[in-house]
């Protein structure tokens, strides 16, 4: 599990640094934050909204589909 | 001689009959259990870290993912010059990358209400298979961002 922090810490202050130029990694930075500070499971609801949130915006969400 | 011999069965019985009663104790731990068929179940406060550790992980794939496809679906062109392999890594992401995610998480699920050593090798697999995607996906932003000189 170690190698999840390691990444993170490898690219985050790359990232950092490259937030003030795209809004989109602001709040991606933002939510790794907010992700890696959580210290307790999902309880069901927050599981069910999670799940929801993976199929609705790998379903929906124009980026995400295949043009080639 | 034999006569003897069959005095003595009574006392190779009493004998015999503390090491019977061992076998039968120890092996009765070992008997099967349809309820934990792959053993005891792990304890929930040594578990929950590898539950926590999963849910981040699935969030902080989607999150990263997404931020990927992003970048190279607003980007494609200039993408596809720089490096062909962020484009096809982008569109293996498209086709595996919510089925990995969802593994993950029905591996956590499965785990989370049947803390079996079975159930928390098929969780590490499946973590596994998202950490790696992590990774490749982290090596392509960073690319990305490099050739787009932000």
């Amino acid at each position: 599990m170690n190698k999840i922090y390691e990444l993170i810490l490898k690219y985050l202050p790359f990232l950092v640094q490259a937030s003030a130029s795209v809004p989109e990694i602001i709040a991606f930075v933002h939510e790794m934050r907010d992700i890696f500070k959580r210290e307790n499971v999902w309880t069901e609801d927050e599981e069910r909204a999670f799940d929801a949130k993976l199929e609705d915006v790998t379903k929906n969400d124009p980026a995400w589909q295949r043009r080639d | 001689m034999k006569k003897k011999l069959q005095s003595l069965y009574p006392v190779f019985g009493l004998l015999c009959l503390p090491a019977l009663l061992a076998v039968v104790v120890t092996f009765s731990n070992c008997a099967y259990n349809p309820q934990a068929p792959y053993g005891a179940a792990l304890t929930v406060g040594a578990t929950d870290q590898i539950i926590l550790r999963a849910e981040q992980t699935a969030q902080s794939a989607l999150a990263t993912f997404t931020l990927l496809v992003h970048l190279e679906r607003d980007n494609e062109t200039l993408l596809k010059d720089v490096s062909p392999e962020i484009h096809n890594y982008a569109n293996k992401l498209r086709d595996n990358g919510p089925g990995w995610i969802r593994d993950l998480r029905n591996a956590t699920k499965t785990f989370k209400a049947n803390r079996n050593a079975e159930n928390q090798a098929t969780l590490l697999t499946a973590l596994a298979v998202v950490n790696e995607a992590l990774g490749r996906a982290n090596t392509y932003i960073a690319q990305s961002k490099k050739a787009l000189g932000q």
